[in-house]
């Protein structure tokens, strides 16, 4: 069934409607929750409130983009919401959590997560913004027109953003080599240093 | 950096996109072929757009869906429980019916207490019976017809209620507002014509 079919269920009421939209874009969703946080766990809740955002302002929807662009802004505004607050209360970040999920994968190699460290700690250190516009455009494959959507703005604006973040990130990513070569980073140590 | 390699490093990202449009596309092209520092700079953004893309957040696995997907359920069936409107009670249409009842019944035992006066008597309120099944009308009795009827009419006649009223009117036994007030017919009803004979010569005090 297509998913206008099962936002119109969902907005009766029809809960498995609505079940099987969460299904669908789970994990776009906790991807791009991944992206924002930088915590398993905490993109974990972050899905699951943006979820539950979804299904009590669902009525609100009027279908007027896409339920996935529209699920996407709701979850941007969890994860910024979540970082106001550990913003506020100065929790660490911990991209280490990330890293080590991914290195059970069979793929992983020395060189790679190396490299993704390299990655998830110059995706932290963007702002958040230009953070998701890289998220939207290169893990969701989001239009630029699909980005304003998220984001609000132009599309142009969205197209700016994007060139402005990716610059950014290869910015960092280079800093990040050459602090590499200089450094080994302790990934258990840096929160704990951080937090004091 | 000349103001070219500004402008031209300004659109690599939407060169890399390809959703640049032919004449800027074509620029870049021309500017690339000659300047080996755009160049560096376009294949460093490659890099991090192939870097972003070859690293994707991992899958938690099919365990963390389910149990994922289990607590979300029991959270929507809570959140569905919580959200489900009471019924509406349209309080409106009741209270518009209520306030003419509340009036009538208050007018309708002041009525049978007795407490409005003004208003017609209970017996008066009673529907009258049809017209085919009443009596001819009885012209009011004039002075001394009691006495002809009581004295003259013999038992084929007897006296009705009323002439036994006006019989007590004439002779000053009650007034008008007192025979108004006097619940005589049920006391009638019950009696034959000899017995209301007799209490109408009871009444006007021709009796022996």
């Amino acid at each position: 069934m297509a998913d206008p079919q099962l936002v119109t269920r969902a907005q009766e009421g029809d809960v498995p409607a609505f079940e099987e939209l969460v299904k669908r874009y789970q994990r776009d969703i906790y991807g791009l929750a991944c992206r924002m946080v930088g915590d398993p766990e905490e993109a974990r809740d972050v899905m699951q409130q943006a979820f539950l955002q979804a299904f009590v302002h669902l009525r609100e929807f009027r279908q007027q983009s896409a339920f996935r662009t529209w699920l996407f802004r709701i979850t941007l505004n969890q994860c910024y919401n979540f970082l106001k607050g550990r913003k506020r209360y100065g929790e660490p970040v911990d991209v280490q959590d990330l890293v080590l999920e991914a290195e059970d994968s069979p793929e992983g190699n020395l060189v790679a997560q190396q490299e993704r460290a390299r990655l998830y700690q110059a995706l932290e250190k963007l702002p958040a913004k230009q953070r998701a516009v890289i998220a939207l455009k290169l893990e969701q494959n989001l239009s630029y027109q699909e980005i304003a959507q998220v984001l609000g703005g132009t599309a142009g604006a969205a197209r700016v953003n994007y060139c402005q973040a990716l610059k950014k990130l290869k910015k960092l990513l280079l800093s990040e080599q050459d602090h590499d070569v200089a450094v080994r980073p302790c990934p258990k140590v840096a929160p704990r240093i951080s937090r004091r | 950096m000349t103001w070219r390699c500004a402008l031209v490093q300004r659109w690599l990202p939407g060169y890399l996109d390809a959703e640049a449009d032919g004449i800027r596309k074509r620029l870049v092209e021309r500017h690339l072929k000659q300047c080996p520092r755009c160049r560096q700079e376009l294949a460093d953004l490659e890099a991090t757009i192939r870097l972003v893309q070859a690293h994707p957040v991992p899958d938690p696995g099919p365990e963390f869906w389910e149990a994922f997907q289990r607590e979300l359920h029991l959270k929507l069936a809570e959140l569905q429980h919580r959200e489900m409107p009471a019924p509406k009670r349209h309080r409106l249409p009741y209270a518009l019916a209520a306030a003419p009842l509340l009036f009538l019944l208050v007018v309708g035992v002041g009525w049978w207490r007795g407490y409005l006066p003004g208003l017609p008597s209970r017996e008066a309120g009673t529907p009258a019976p049809p017209a085919a099944a009443l009596p001819a009308p009885v012209a009011p009795p004039q002075k001394g017809e009691v006495e002809l009827v009581v004295h003259g009419g013999g038992a084929s006649h007897p006296p009705g209620p009323e002439k036994v009223l006006y019989a007590g009117i004439d002779e000053g036994l009650w007034d008008d507002d007192l025979v108004l007030n006097w619940d005589v017919d049920p006391v009638l009803a019950d009696l034959s014509p000899e017995e209301r004979e007799a209490l109408a010569r009871r009444l006007t005090g021709r009796e022996p």
